[in-house]
């Protein structure tokens, strides 16, 4: 804390002690205090920045974050939530219902189902995977 | 995404006339506008609102103006041209996206 610093701080502190007595005389803590208003009204303030750089990992002096405006950190927000809301839908659609019913209404189900129904002998064993593909196992 | 800027437009100030763009600043360009605007009311425990909007209006138009005239000097400017001054951040600020308010204005006296 520079000594010009300290001064006023001093001076805004003493005024601030007239105004409440109960406001105590400690000059770190009446900065620090002040410190977290300031971050408590940035917060409020520049919302759309602070999450940009919490996301992105950014310093406040970053020159790529400077080189931005508002706008275009309102919609690489707007953007990347948007992105998201689509894989997520993309994501449900694969797990409907609608999706496993498709896949087990083949064209080959459906014969064989209708076949059955007829009554004709089907060797549903033939239709299973052959026994070259199956790996042997030696059980002792 | 890119910086936008405005239309052109025409203001007379003093006996000149000029024609002038807006941009929309960058994020350093606003800490920029900040520090101006904390600089011309260092020294004052309080300012008037005239004064509060026109050192406001002096520090946001030096940085967002495209090409700034040299000769625009904001802290030269006669009293008859505040209201000039004025409509130029009103024209700024509804150019401009997301743009904090200016302060209020000053009541008539």
């Amino acid at each position: 804390m520079t000594r010009l610093r300290a001064n006023l701080l001093r001076r805004e502190l003493t005024a601030a002690s007239l105004k409440d007595p109960d406001v105590e005389d400690d000059i770190e803590d009446f900065a620090y205090q002040k410190l977290k208003k300031q971050a408590k009204n940035d917060v409020q303030s520049n919302l759309a920045r602070i999450i940009y750089r919490a996301k992105y990992n950014l310093p406040p002096n970053d020159p790529q974050f400077l080189d931005l405006t508002d706008e275009e950190i309102v919609y690489e927000l707007i953007l990347q939530s948007e992105y998201r809301k689509f894989t997520e839908d993309v994501h449900e659609e694969e797990e409907t219902d609608d999706k496993k019913t498709i896949y087990r209404n083949t064209d080959e189900f459906e014969s064989i189902a209708k076949r059955l129904e007829r009554g004709e002998d089907i060797d549903l064993e033939s239709l299973m995977t052959s026994e070259e593909d199956w790996e042997k196992v030696d059980a002792s | 995404m890119a910086q936008k800027i405005s239309q052109y437009h025409t203001y007379n100030i003093g006996d000149k006339e000029y024609k002038i763009r807006f941009k929309t600043p960058r994020v350093g360009e606003q800490i920029a506008i900040g520090q101006r605007f904390a600089a011309y009311k260092a020294g004052f425990p309080s300012l008037d609102e005239t004064s509060e909007l026109l050192a406001y209006a002096s520090a946001t138009l030096d940085i967002v103006i495209v090409d700034k005239p040299a000769s625009l000097i904001f802290e030269e400017l006669d009293t008859s041209d505040w209201p000039t001054l004025r409509k130029m951040l009103t024209d700024y600020q509804n150019f401009a996206f997301f743009r904090d308010k200016a302060p209020s204005e000053p009541s008539p006296s």
